[in-house]
């Protein structure tokens, strides 16, 4: 079970494996931005992502496997941050999860978060593949 | 033309975050820069000026509150801030409140939105750089001087002050430099206003040449502040400050090079001047421990290097204060003096020793300030004729005096005569006997009433001069006496050839005439030769009984000092005339005990 702690943004998405991994309204929002019309942003961003993602992903699991409360939430609000700006909100929910129980010293209670991280992770990288793909 | 677009700064260490605002703040027109940690943030920020910096929160390395906090201390309140914080992260704001930042930004952020975001924050920073503009403005109309744009006299005390404070600090002296323009008045008012303000102009930049090049004795950190350390206080008076100097000469080599920059030829129009600096020097802490003290004391020695010989300098010291102040302050008072009824006279009377009657009264001259209080005679005679105020004042007494012996007449006191001190300046007016006749003519008081006392010393310093004055007021017919005498080094030969009645022998040698030794011989030879010659012989400043014995063993006939009496209000000199009128009878020795006892 997820904190909210008040955090409204996540509000009205859709929860769980049934939701898109990547919301497209976000990525139209990024398209809208594009100084070069829309076709180059998004591609970019979603390379900028992919070339960390693994890496990040594995030291949140590092984190919690060392207990290490402090990296741990340090980890997952970076990558909050990261799938919040491509639109990968249900990632970006989990790993939120993840940094305030974290940051409150429960790092116990993000046990299943952690176990869905890998699971939602593969879903996103593989959309943002799909996107990529569809784009080139 | 169009405007620059306005330059963004974006600290972020997650990648992605910083391509989308870099894309999101481009398409909105800004010219954006990225940086990806707080290091290169900073670094980015001191190369070149950005309108405004996004700070991520959260960073390896420094965080953004300290980037932000850095920042606002290196770059002044007005560089706006924007810290990008955690959508539910209140303490994160709060820091980045405390930090300084200028507002804050939750992720995840809403990219059509940033732009406008960016360009409210950009409008309420130009608003406050217009005020801080305007403010700028205004000060700099309330702290310099629109003529020459030195700072003016408002802004030179504030400076003053803490340069004061920073050298005292530093255990260093501050010298400040009083400079008065010695010609700049007859300038102004010949050549007129807009020719006077030229050349203020232009004194001003050769002024701030000779500061400026004086820098070098300055202290480093003060160089920066070299502009305030002159200033326009007055219409031609400019002050320097040096602050953090170790020793006072280095002040005069400042002073010298102002004076030599100043006195350098200059064309108004057609026409060629030459003005000169007077300048005086005061030290702190020795010549002043505060800004006041300090501006007073170089003022002062301003006056004086002005006095001695204009166009040079001079250093403070505690001797002008003493008297060239005071000397100053009487000066002015003392024009006022006369039509404010401030001056008044006393009467000293003179006794005949022989017979114990009251056979004169000297006429002393009083003056009573408001301010100054009662200044001793001491102090304001010698002021009164340098000033050239001595000649109404003396006219003053003199008419007063008549009037006030013609009506003890009236009422019938025994008054044998009155004495009034005449000056050598108004012995030296053309037209002094004559004036005298008038005065005597207009009061009704018979001349051979009025004496008129002149110093020794006056009547020697020229004596041709003297001698037909003198004999044109015998010839009105008043009597003369030689005051102060003894102490002018007069040949009692020379005194032959001047019409005087009376001798007054200096309190100096009355006050020892009972003591063995010289001055008892020459109290003794004065009063033996006076009477060889004739002359009458007052003895002055009478204090004890043993003074008067041995003026009376010698025959002196007459005598005057506090013994006998102090000099008297004009109503307590009516009622001591009136006592002894009363009390005429008795013998000499009566009536002389009744007068001491």
């Amino acid at each position: 079970v997820v904190s909210d702690a008040g955090c409204d943004w996540w509000r009205g998405l859709s929860v769980g494996a049934t939701a898109d991994a990547i919301d497209s309204s976000t990525l139209d929002a990024l398209r809208s931005v594009d100084p070069s019309g829309g076709a180059t942003l998004v591609p970019a961003v979603l390379r900028v992502f992919l070339e960390s993602a693994d890496a990040n992903l594995h030291a949140v699991q590092e984190a919690f496997r060392a207990r290490d409360s402090a990296q741990l939430s340090r980890a997952a609000h970076a990558m909050t941050s990261s799938c919040g700006n491509i639109g990968a909100n249900t990632l970006a929910r989990l790993y939120k999860g993840i940094e305030i129980a974290s940051r409150e010293g429960r790092v116990e209670a993000a046990h299943p978060l952690i176990a869905e991280l890998t699971r939602e992770h593969l879903r996103v990288v593989i959309r943002i593949r799909e996107i990529l793909g569809d784009a080139a | 033309v169009t405007p620059l677009p306005k330059s963004i700064l974006i600290v972020d260490d997650d990648p992605v975050a910083l391509i989308v605002a870099q894309a999101a703040l481009s398409k909105a027109g800004f010219d954006v820069s990225i940086a990806r940690d707080g290091e290169d943030g900073l670094r980015q920020c001191r190369a070149r000026c950005f309108d405004l910096v996004m700070l991520d929160v959260e960073m390896p390395g420094l965080s953004g509150h300290e980037v932000c906090a850095t920042l606002r201390r290196e770059f002044g309140e007005l560089l706006p801030i924007v810290m990008v914080t955690g959508m539910d992260d209140v303490q994160s704001v709060d820091a980045a409140f405390l930090a300084g930042a200028t507002d804050f930004i939750s992720k995840p952020i809403r990219l059509a939105l940033l732009g406008h975001r960016v360009r409210y924050l950009l409008r309420s920073a130009q608003i406050a750089l217009d005020l801080k503009a305007a403010e700028d403005r205004i000060s700099k109309l309330a702290y310099f001087d629109s003529l020459t744009g030195l700072p003016n006299r408002a802004h030179f005390l504030q400076h003053l002050t803490s340069a004061l404070e920073y050298s005292e600090q530093n255990a260093r002296h501050t010298a400040l430099l009083c400079i008065d323009l010695d010609n700049f008045k007859r300038i102004n008012d010949t050549l007129g206003h807009s020719a006077g303000d030229a050349l203020l102009r232009m004194m001003a930049s050769r002024l701030r040449e000779a500061v400026r090049a004086s820098d070098l004795i300055g202290h480093a950190s003060l160089v920066a502040a070299a502009d305030e350390n002159l200033s326009r206080v007055g219409g031609d008076e400019f002050m320097v400050v040096l602050p953090m100097i170790t020793e006072a000469n280095q002040a005069g080599v400042v002073a010298q090079r102002i004076i030599r920059t100043i006195t350098q030829p200059m064309r108004l129009g057609q026409h060629e001047v030459l003005v000169t600096p007077s300048i005086g020097i005061a030290i702190h802490p020795t010549d002043g421990a505060d800004h006041e003290a300090l501006i007073k004391n170089a003022d002062l020695a301003m006056y004086f290097a002005k006095r001695q010989s204009p166009g040079t300098f001079a250093f403070y010291f505690a001797e002008m204060n003493a008297g060239g102040l005071k000397r100053l302050t009487v000066e002015e008072k003392l024009r006022g003096a006369i039509a404010k009824g401030e001056l008044s006279l006393q009467f000293q009377p003179q006794f005949d020793l022989g017979s114990g009657l009251v056979c004169g009264m000297e006429a002393l001259l009083r003056w009573t300030n408001d301010e100054l209080g009662v200044v001793p005679p001491s102090e304001f005679i010698p002021v009164a004729e340098e000033s050239g105020l001595m000649l109404p004042i003396g006219e003053w007494v003199l008419r007063t005096a008549c009037a006030q012996a013609m009506a003890w007449r009236a009422e019938n006191l025994p008054i044998a005569r009155v004495a009034v001190n005449v000056s050598g300046l108004q012995l030296a007016q053309r037209g002094f006997a004559k004036l005298v006749r008038t005065v005597l003519v207009e009061s009704g008081l018979p001349p051979q009433l009025l004496e008129l006392e002149i110093t020794e010393s006056v009547v020697m310093q020229n004596e041709v001069w003297t001698a037909q004055v003198l004999k044109d007021l015998k010839e009105i017919g008043v009597d003369i006496a030689i005051d102060d005498f003894g102490t002018g080094y007069s040949s009692f030969a020379r005194l032959r050839e001047f019409p005087i009645d009376r001798l007054k022998i200096d309190r100096t040698f009355v006050q020892r005439v009972h003591n063995d030794g010289d001055d008892r011989a020459i109290a003794s030879a004065i009063i033996s030769m006076a009477r060889t010659l004739k002359l009458e012989v007052v003895a002055e400043g009478v204090e004890d009984i043993g003074q008067l014995m041995a003026l009376q063993e010698q025959r002196c006939a007459l005598a005057q000092g506090f013994l006998l009496s102090r000099p008297l209000a004009a109503e307590d000199a009516r009622l001591l005339l009136r006592r002894l009128a009363d009390n005429a009878g008795g013998t000499r020795t009566q009536r002389l005990k009744r007068l001491i006892g």
